[in-house]
């Protein structure tokens, strides 16, 4: 039998082991009962210290717990039943059916795709679901699996971001325009963020498990980049045309303000933390939108059209607002 | 093939996924198998092989893994730690999630599903743990959309133009339907226009299927922009952080500068929206030039296009003085 064989054989056995006892195995007894293990102590350490990783790579649970009536210091490996097995989620097969096209109409994108194959643990394909062309792309960025096994296990999260260590509470993840961004609870901060998981440096570490409880409802983040900077929050007021109205309402998102202000037009309000990204939002409108204030919001984008009007350059302390990318994500202010 | 021990793991997972689906049925065929989990025979007989030597100690034959295959049927009988599928792993049930949410976000099937999967993954997980933007669309659009491409029949939207600031009645034959960057698109012939367009599904206000069917022609050219004009481009000089502001506008060319900054071409779509994206980007641009219908268009012509929207939006903030 090939060394691939051997090894798998092992892999599995040693799973099986773990998950059968219902109790922790001591690395000793793991020695003597599975097969395939060096000789050598040193050796086995090794290989078995090998095993459990890529175990553990593929989302099994070993836990690490004192030998029952050993000493304190004696621990055992054990593979809790609970968590290795798949809950039958009772899919019918009209639903297995829908997963199955709805997968089939996304094209999977990004470093961790391979493996990825959810159907096959939910008893794999159906016959006579029509393949169909992909028609949307869905990226998994690899810090992806960790933060949402922490959204679901509750765990605070420590990672780099823009060059700082970051402690979160994970409450949510969003899928916008081909990005994921989190959402949750900086704890240094005290204050809800989002963040761009590309921006996210390096790996993410997860702290115990039920270590928080999320809010009932958590608003996701929507593309809106001038809710997502560190300025002073100010109210924005804007005096929108009824013909533009759609066009506005697709633009500001749902957390705008509307009340009719008589006739075809309406007064909206929505609170700014970033200016810069504002006025761009604004002035794209055209001239269906006019910004009534505050007075420093408006002679701000009076500004801005008047620069283009003598085409003078505008002050260089004044860059052009960033996408909302680069302005989600909290910063220290 | 990948690294040995990435090998190993996948067979790993795949064995564990497929053994409790043989043992949970009745002696199911080879084929039947091999379809459903999408391997081959060979790779199956070496995966049911390996699972003959799995068990738990003693490892006398009644503890371990017991394959019987009689002509072309395999029995598979697993101790009570394999009886069950491996749980998802959090990508794999975001994958599922997101895929449902992304593609049936209407659909009451799927959503039926998605809550199951979230009862199982998690205790008491909220639903609203996973967003997926799909623009504002209208309800049903999607799936009368989806009609139509299937049966040859065309649609009559009812559609806000961005490039043109207008809402206009069009018919359309629908030939694709493609999500990219968080927006439904569709591609089809526009009768109004006389050629194929692309239209983002969120500025679709109404769809109506018509009894019209349309013959769709074996070869359609992609769009790969929303343009009344597609052929009218206009070059800017951005800095850096002007670029970064254009992230995820289609650039047909660029070219980089030492600074950070580059130089890009971008289509254009309709009068107001060169006028937009003027505006927005303001003075910090600097105009080289553009085309339109494939002649040149000068930085002098442009200007006065950014100059003239600007005060005609200055106009609105006035009365003031005399500018």
């Amino acid at each position: 039998m090939a060394t691939g064989e051997l090894k798998l054989e092992r892999l599995l056995n040693l799973t099986a082991l773990l998950v059968d006892a219902g109790r922790p195995i001591a690395a000793d007894e793991v020695h003597r009962q599975i097969f395939g293990y060096p000789e050598r102590p040193d050796s086995f350490r090794r290989a078995f210290e090998r095993d459990k990783d890529e175990l553990r790579e593929m989302g099994i649970r070993i836990e690490v717990e004192p030998l029952l009536g050993g000493d304190a210091n004696q621990v055992g490996y054990i593979i809790p039943s609970a968590e290795f097995h798949l809950q039958d989620p009772g899919l019918s097969i009209e639903e297995r059916m829908a997963l199955q096209l709805a997968l089939s109409m996304v094209r999977l994108s990004g470093p961790i795709v391979e493996g990825v194959d959810p159907l096959a643990k939910l008893g794999g394909r159906e016959q006579g679901v029509a393949a169909v062309d992909p028609v949307a792309e869905l990226s998994l960025t690899p810090a992806l699996g960790a933060v949402f096994e922490a959204i679901i296990e509750r765990q605070e999260l420590a990672f780099d971001y823009r060059g700082g260590p970051r402690h979160v509470q994970p409450y949510r993840l969003d899928f916008e325009r081909g990005r994921w961004y989190l959402t949750g609870l900086d704890v240094d901060r005290g204050a809800q963020r989002c963040f761009r998981l590309d921006r996210v440096d390096g790996a993410v570490s997860a702290g115990t498990r039920a270590a928080f409880e999320p809010p009932e409802h958590i608003a996701g983040v929507k593309l809106q980049p001038w809710r997502f900077g560190d300025e002073e929050p100010v109210i924005a007021t804007l005096a929108v045309d009824d013909d533009a109205a759609p066009a506005v309402r697709d633009l500001l998102g749902p957390d705008a303000e509307w009340t009719s202000a008589g006739g075809d037009a309406w007064t909206v309000t929505v609170e700014v933390r970033d200016r810069n990204a504002f006025r761009s939002a604004v002035v794209s409108l055209l001239d269906a939108v006019e910004v009534m204030g505050p007075p420093e919001v408006r002679d701000d984008v009076i500004a801005w059209l008047d620069s283009m009007i003598d085409d003078v350059p505008a002050a260089p302390d004044a860059p052009v607002g960033d996408s909302a990318g680069d302005s989600a994500g909290g910063r220290s202010g | 093939m990948g690294k040995p021990h990435a090998v190993a793991s996948e067979r790993l997972q795949r064995i564990l996924a497929i053994a409790p689906w043989i043992a949970g049925h009745n002696g199911p065929t080879v084929a039947e198998i091999c379809e459903r989990f999408d391997i081959g025979p060979n790779d199956l007989a070496r995966d049911l092989e390996v699972l003959t030597m799995v068990g738990v100690p003693p490892y006398s034959p009644d503890t371990l893994v017991e394959v019987t295959t009689d002509d072309d049927r395999v029995w598979v009988s697993l101790g009570p730690y394999f009886r069950r599928p491996m749980r998802l792993t959090a990508v794999e049930a975001l994958t599922l999630v997101m895929a449902a949410r992304l593609v049936g976000a209407d659909d009451p099937v799927l959503s039926g599903a998605v809550a199951r999967i979230l009862e199982v993954i998690g205790d008491g997980i909220a639903a609203d743990v996973l967003g997926a933007d799909v623009g504002d669309v209208p309800e049903g659009a999607v799936a009368t959309i989806r009609t139509g491409i299937q049966e040859h029949r065309t649609l009559r939207l009812d559609y806000y133009g961005y490039g043109s600031d207008q809402r206009t009645v069009r018919d359309v034959d629908p030939y694709r339907l493609q999500m990219t960057d968080g927006h439904w698109y569709l591609t089809g012939h526009c009768h109004r226009a006389e050629a194929e367009r692309l239209f983002r599904v969120d500025r679709i206000h109404g769809v109506e299927l018509l009894d019209d069917v349309f013959d769709t022609p074996s070869v359609t050219a992609p769009t790969d922009f929303f343009s009344d004009s597609p052929t009218d481009t206009i070059v800017l000089e951005l800095d850096a952080a002007s670029l970064r502001s254009l992230d995820r506008m289609p650039t047909t060319a660029t070219r980089p500068r030492p600074d950070g900054g580059a130089e890009v071409e971008l289509p254009i779509g309709g009068p107001a929206w060169l006028e937009r994206t003027l505006l927005r980007l303001g003075t910090r641009a600097i105009i080289r030039g553009g085309t339109r219908s494939t002649e040149p268009v000068s930085a002098d012509e442009l200007l006065a296009i950014r100059r003239d929207a600007a005060r005609r939006v200055r106009d609105r903030y006035r009365p003031t003085t005399d500018r």
